[in-house]
């Protein structure tokens, strides 16, 4: 016995003295992160008490960033909260936070009861998860209140916001009716003098990849997709989720029958990923559609691929022809649709620990009432990170001698306040005029008989967690044609079903049948 | 009376050298005791208005999806099988490799093969995972592309494929490993008396012999407690392998899929974080059971090397 709790100790010790090196190996890098974060905290906070105007209220809020913070962070800060002073009795600390944070950040923040009064739910799943938890507090007074600006505004993307018919959540998104498709690179469309126009078929689409196929040759792919969690589906069909996703089932048509269906095990998906396979097996999609980490575009831009699938919103074109220096055409395979799914996204949200939600609210109304502070998170300061171009209203250009590389201030994410007022740089024409017609197009019969209705996944958790892994498990591999859908489909469904499809299907279908009643 | 004596001296003598470890037990106290608390997570329905310690209870609801599917079953099986083979071929062939290294007599030769050997230990899983798919991307692999056609066969769609991937990881983990348990088992290796090789040799036994009787023999505290302490770890995967190597491919799960790779997913996919914690606890208990298995089986075949 003796001799066990000996060799005990020298195992206890052993692995004690280890972490104390690495404890010391570590402690230097810790030491520098923890001081540089208190230093940028204090100093806001002492522009926040230095103004001389009465006690204006802290708004801490998310700041999202992709790849490295902006060089002149700060100095918009200041600038945003010089601004903002003028409008508002609030101040503003920006908490810069990577991709990598959005999702899980606030709400370590808001459980350890740190300070934050405006929190960016970066997608669905996130902001529902965020409401189910009690984490983010309702708004429907507050928005009625002080909203007026926002109302005006997102007009119908509000629908994103809504969760068991109460508004959570401040939808931040230019879209209006979206729709998904497939874009072509012009050099083979006039090389094969093939072309494109909306609503094109798989035989369309079969006859236009067969030819670029034969022409290009063996290491050529017609198609290409990328990533192990990809989707093709809901770029062929109108998918309605009903402002969920794919494992609550959906609409394929809007029609009067209200039926919710699995839409894996519909004949349409069967069809579909026949028409995969047989595209895959004979080579138009790459064969390492799964596995490949280099987007779609990037093989179009290398020569090895033709088309890829992408939202067909308006811009979508103009977007990826500067984006890859290349002439494209678009088909849109679903048409213009408008349901509840297309405002969800990102949302801003009041956490729990808010303590002047009143002053939060009207800090985020001004940023959707003004477009020169919307454009501030965007570009920056004007004269300073951008100028103005006198001919062309909202149209801008970076100042003499700074470049898109050499700029010190630019967030490029747009998710802040009234996105349809951001500066343009030159590139698209008639930008402002163009949106404007997209917007005024849009009829009722594009708008989905469900528009506003929103799934809570709340009641079926457990089933939804289950059903959510067995997609992972095959969806990508069946919509890139890496399997043969008549063996893998059967056992896809009946995986589906084990996992507790139905469940959520049943109960997706009653709460439908009850806001249907209410609205009458 | 003097045994209590002797103890008293042996204690104090130790003294300095528990002080120079308490840092280390603190630290560990902290960073591996108290985070135990969040366990309560995997038991509650999490609220936020309410706070996490104030959060309704809800039994065993968070982990009612992992055992939905068979899902519990292969990857608990997934783990544990894996760790067994990797612990038996780490075995074998990290003695096969540390003997061959002893017998070069050349001592630049030996440096040289010795760095060739350990160099894949020193890689990051990410760069290793862009070489296995330099070898087996379906379109441009070596493997499909420069063995497979000349040789006739048609492509093989590797990431598609979950029956090799057994082999695959396998060779993959030894390729990577190999090198660094061989330098434990040669530094043993090289520990032992040529005295006995002399007498050996003298006695006429050739080189199998000399390593049957006196090599192995000699190697056999060595192994047992690389062994003990791999058998500790049986239930974490290495999630660089796992996850890093197969590339995320959905239909490999069945034979990829570890508890690991599972518990990340479900947060990335779900961002629960009651579920996820459920999950770990899950982990945490069928390892602490193994443990105890493992411990007791080595126990009762040979008392003096168990662990407690």
């Amino acid at each position: 016995m003796k001799n066990r709790t000996r060799k005990l100790m020298a195992i206890l010790m052993a692995l004690a003295a280890s972490s104390t090196m690495m404890l010391a190996s570590c402690s230097s890098g810790n030491d520098s992160s923890t001081s540089a974060g208190n230093s940028t905290a204090a100093e806001t906070g002492d522009t926040s008490t230095a103004e001389p105007q009465g006690d204006p209220y802290e708004v801490v809020m998310t700041y999202l960033y992709w790849g490295t913070l902006p060089t002149d962070f700060q100095m918009v800060e200041d600038a945003f909260n010089e601004k903002m002073l003028e409008k508002v009795n609030a101040q503003v600390t920006w908490v810069p936070l990577s991709f990598s944070e959005i999702g899980t950040q606030p709400s370590l923040m808001v459980s350890s009861g740190e300070k934050l009064d405006l929190m960016l739910c970066f997608q669905q799943t996130s902001f529902l998860d965020a409401v189910n938890k009690n984490m983010i507090i309702e708004l429907d007074d507050l928005y009625a209140q002080y909203g007026s600006a926002i109302a005006e505004d997102m007009d119908v993307a509000m629908a994103g916001g809504y969760v068991d018919g109460k508004l959570y959540g401040i939808p931040s998104t230019r879209c209006r009716a979206d729709s998904k498709g497939i874009i072509f690179a012009d050099e083979y469309l006039n090389k094969y003098n093939l072309t494109v126009e909306d609503g094109l078929t798989y035989e369309d689409l079969d006859a236009m990849l067969e030819t670029i196929k034969a022409g290009e040759g063996d290491a050529f792919y017609p198609f290409v997709m990328s990533g192990s969690g990809l989707t093709t589906f809901e770029f062929f069909h109108k998918i309605d989720f009903l402002g969920a996703d794919a494992a609550c089932g959906g609409m394929l048509q809007y029609d009067d029958s209200n039926q919710i269906v699995n839409v894996f095990a519909t004949d349409e998906y069967m069809e579909h990923c026949k028409w995969m396979r047989k595209w895959y097996e004979a080579g138009y999609i790459n064969g390492d559609a799964i596995t490949a980490t280099d987007s779609a575009q990037s093989f179009v831009q290398n020569g090895v691929g033709a088309s890829y699938l992408l939202q067909t919103y308006w811009d979508m074109e103009a977007n990826q022809e500067l984006g890859l220096a290349m002439d494209m055409t678009m088909s849109n395979l679903t048409g213009t649709y408008a349901m509840t799914g297309v405002y969800q996204g990102q949302s801003w949200g009041i956490p729990v620990t808010c303590e002047n939600p009143e002053v939060t609210m009207q800090f985020l109304n001004a940023i959707y009432e003004d477009e020169v502070l919307t454009n501030m998170f965007y570009w920056g300061i004007e004269g300073v990170h951008y100028v103005k171009d006198s001919e062309n209203e909202g149209y801008i250009n970076y100042p003499e001698g700074v470049t898109n590389a050499t700029s010190t201030y630019t967030n490029p994410l747009g998710l802040y306040g009234a996105v349809d007022k951001m500066y343009q740089m030159p590139g698209i024409e008639d930008y402002f005029g163009k949106m404007q017609a997209f917007n005024d197009s849009i009829t009722d019969d594009m708008k989905s008989p469900y528009l506003g209705y929103v799934f809570n996944t709340k009641n079926v958790k457990t089933d939804y967690a289950a059903v959510n892994d067995v997609l992972t498990q095959y969806r990508a591999s069946l919509e890139s044609g890496s399997v043969d859908p008549e063996t893998v489909i059967p056992e896809f469904l009946s995986a589906l079903e084990a996992a507790g499809i139905n469940t959520i299907i049943e109960q997706n279908q009653n709460d439908l049948n009850a806001w249907l009643a209410e609205q009458g | 009376m003097v045994r209590t004596q002797k103890k008293k001296i042996r204690w104090q003598r130790f003294l300095p050298v528990y002080l120079l470890a308490l840092p280390g037990f603190i630290y560990l106290i902290i960073n591996n005791y108290m985070p135990m608390f969040g366990i309560i997570i995997a038991f509650k329905d999490l609220n936020f208005a309410k706070g996490m310690l104030a959060s309704d209870w809800c039994g065993f609801d968070n982990f009612a999806y992992l055992f939905r599917s068979k899902d519990a079953w292969v990857i608990t099986r997934n783990t544990v099988c894996y760790n067994i083979v990797f612990i038996i071929l780490g075995v074998i062939l990290g003695i096969t490799v540390a003997i061959f290294l002893n017998e070069i007599r050349n001592k630049i030769a030996v440096r040289f093969y010795q760095s060739v050997v350990l160099i894949p230990h020193l890689m990051s899983w990410v760069v290793v995972s862009y070489l296995a798919y330099a070898l087996l991307s379906t379109d441009v692999g070596f493997i499909n592309q420069s063995v497979l056609k000349p040789l006739g066969a048609g492509p093989v769609s590797w990431y598609t494929e979950p029956g090799y991937w057994p082999v695959i990881l396998t060779i993959v983990h030894l390729w990577k490993s190999i090198g660094f348990s061989c330098v434990i088992y040669y530094s043993s290796v090289i520990g032992i008396s040529t005295d006995y090789y002399e007498a050996a040799t003298i006695d006429g036994a050739n080189k199998w012999q000399q390593i049957r009787s006196i090599t192995l023999p000699l190697l056999k505290p060595t192994v047992i407690t690389l062994t003990i302490l791999n058998l500790g770890r049986i239930f974490a995967s290495d999630f660089g392998l796992f996850y890093q190597i197969p590339r995320n491919s959905g239909v490999l799960y069945p034979t990829t899929r570890t508890l690991d790779v599972y518990v990340y997913n479900a947060l990335m996919n779900n961002n629960d974080f009651a579920m996820s914690s459920a999950a770990s606890v899950y982990q945490a208990v069928v390892g602490f059971i193994f443990i105890m298995i493992a411990n007791g089986v080595i126990r009762k075949l040979s008392a003096e090397n168990a662990l407690f």
